[in-house]
């Protein structure tokens, strides 16, 4: 089954991608429709009643019936000719039930990916920084949440020169930067902070142990490795029972448009085990 | 009629530097003249759109005296166009001591060549309808609460509903900059005005450190403007007309409370620009701009003491090019 044939169950989604009303561009509706962040994206695939596009959606289409299923189809990216129908069918019958499993944004089991670009004595390469969200408890009882480096990814990283003993123990700096719980809506703009020498430690997340951190450390600390630039994110879900979702931006002046899913894979637990080493680095 | 438009547009530069420039009390940024600087403002009639990008954003960054940035557009736009005004500024700053501070890491790269059409024009914002700026007199930024710089963490926690009350307020100060920019931009505005009106955006937000971030689809990476440059620059953009259209739909999320017990949020809306030079669209783009919204505490001397209080500020703002349609 194509996706196209599916992309008739979307009812007003299906109108979305139509190519024609890109010339007459409703500047409201595309951007109201467009899935606006990873949480944004949470919050659809749960059909949370106050997600805002929910809410335009029904002030302007008041007829409109929408369902999880329906929701789930339109987070795909429909320009993907490699996602499989049938599967994006399995994937979303199985949580068309309210009662089926959400994804949460303050629970473990997703990971952002920020594919950076930094120089190495003076040639540019490419880094894959894995960041997760992380808890920290408050005085007042409650908790607070920050984005923080789980692992780090680059294929020349453990070749580096490893750490000292000294360096490998070093505490953990209590310190007052961070990188705050709405960083990924701003495009982590404050990535820069972390490759500060003498303070990249204190954005680790809790259960970080990789010791390619160490050398990454390591390398900015002797001013070995310096940050250019952000070149994307992409978000990688465990959370799902069976499945891997993968989530990319598409910044596109259409209606299924923003955060969509552009990659789906069936995986039992040890095969997103065996994921997150490969794709990710995470044990 | 052109001839007309060139000289309204000249009057204006004229206006902002001398106007603009006397605010600060300097007759000299970087080491170079005032005279220099609208000389090479003055050099932009004519030239290409990647010429006036670099001088515009360069002379931007002079006049918030970070010499070492603003050097970098400058010898980007003479790569471009070698005019002798550009020259001699880039002379005289060569001659200074360029003591202001060194850019971040990250801090604005100039427009390279070839990749004008991927340039960051989503500062030139304007209304489509036009604001009438006497007629929305900006608040005074004294008015505003200044955060506590230092990061702490509060005992503070709040009910749903706060949170709400907060997040509309946040909301609220969002729209206020919309159309902060919108008069900044105008050239119609008075140069007294815009002035003031820059003063008045800056304190929307919880430190004039926050950045701008500018990235496009077309073009990875991206750059970064400090508030203050990126509306001085937007003042600056060398259009006659600009127009711009904003999406009625805005995307709010809810606070998420940080490790340092300040409450995290943003607010997204999309605006569509076209800039005119001698009545033809020259530019046009479409962005999503996504600022970020902070609620965290401040102090208040009442009677003689000090209590804490809370209000929401802006802090960083993403923007993001989607579509160039010139």
């Amino acid at each position: 089954m194509k996706l196209s044939v599916l992309a008739s169950l979307f009812s007003i989604f299906s109108l979305i991608s139509n190519a024609q009303q890109l010339q007459t561009a409703d500047l409201t509706e595309n951007f109201a429709l467009s899935v606006q962040t990873i949480d944004d994206f949470f919050d659809r695939f749960n059909l949370e009643p106050n997600t805002p596009a929910f809410q335009y959606l029904q002030e302007n289409y008041p007829d409109f019936k929408f369902d999880r299923k329906t929701i789930i189809f339109s987070l795909f990216d429909q320009g993907n000719r490699s996602l499989d129908a049938n599967i994006i069918n399995e994937f979303a019958t199985q949580f068309e039930s309210d009662s089926a499993t959400k994804i949460r944004f303050e629970l473990p089991g997703w990971y952002s990916v920020l594919h950076c670009l930094v120089k190495i004595k003076n040639k540019l390469h490419k880094l894959d920084l894995i960041m997760e969200i992380d808890s920290v408890h408050l005085r007042s009882g409650s908790i607070g949440y920050k984005w923080s480096i789980r692992s780090v990814k680059a294929p020349y990283i453990h070749t580096q020169d490893s750490l000292s003993k000294k360096d490998s123990t070093a505490i953990y700096k209590a310190s007052s930067d961070f990188l705050h719980p709405m960083s990924h809506a701003l495009n982590f703009l404050n990535i820069k902070n972390i490759f500060r020498k003498g303070m990249t430690r204190s954005y680790f997340a809790k259960e970080a142990d990789s010791p390619d951190l160490d050398s990454l450390v390591s390398l900015i600390d002797k001013s070995q490795l310096k940050y250019v630039q952000l070149e994307s994110v992409s978000y990688h879900i465990f959370q799902l029972p069976g499945w891997i979702v993968e989530v990319n931006n598409f910044d596109r002046l259409t209606r299924n448009s923003g955060w969509l899913i552009s990659k789906l894979l069936s995986a039992d637990e040890n095969e997103k085990k065996k994921y997150m080493l490969s794709k990710l680095n995470i044990r | 009629m052109k001839i007309l438009i060139t000289r309204i547009a000249i009057c204006y530069s004229l206006f902002f530097l001398f106007g603009g420039l006397q605010v600060k009390g300097q007759s000299t940024f970087c080491n170079v003249q005032k005279e220099t600087i609208q000389e090479v403002l003055n050099s932009r009639k004519g030239s290409s759109v990647e010429y006036s990008e670099n001088v515009t954003t360069g002379i931007a960054f002079l006049l918030s005296t970070e010499c070492d940035t603003a050097l970098n557009y400058f010898t980007a736009a003479l790569k471009v166009n070698q005019t002798p005004s550009l020259s001699k500024l880039i002379s005289d700053m060569s001659k200074g001591s360029h003591a202001a501070s060194s850019p971040p890491p990250s801090a604005a790269a100039p427009v390279a060549a070839g990749s004008v059409n991927n340039s960051s024009s989503d500062e030139k914002k304007e209304n489509k309808n036009t604001v009438e700026a006497t007629s929305n007199p900006p608040t005074n930024s004294t008015e505003t609460p200044s955060p506590t710089n230092e990061r702490t963490t509060s005992n503070k926690s709040f009910t749903e509903e706060e949170l709400g009350a907060f997040q509309s307020k946040g909301l609220m100060k969002v729209k206020k900059l919309m159309d902060y920019l919108e008069v900044i931009a105008q050239k119609s505005t008075p140069q007294t005005t815009a002035n003031s009106t820059i003063e008045s955006a800056i304190g929307l937000f919880d430190s004039e450190n926050r950045v701008v971030g500018v990235t496009s689809t077309s073009r990875p990476g991206g750059r970064e403007y400090p508030v203050r440059t990126y509306l001085t620059r937007l003042r600056m953009m060398n259009y006659e007309k600009v127009v711009i259209e904003a999406a009625a739909f805005t995307y709010v999320r809810s606070f998420v409370q940080g490790p340092d017990g300040n409450y995290y949020g943003i607010a997204r809306f999309r605006q569509s620009f076209t800039g005119y030079r001698e009545n033809k669209p020259l530019y046009s783009d479409v962005t999503t701009k996504t600022v970020a919204v902070v609620l965290k505490p401040y102090q208040k001397a009442i009677e003689g003491e000090s209590i804490e209080l809370w209000d929401v500020f802006l802090g960083d703002i993403s923007v993001q090019s989607i579509d160039k349609g010139k």
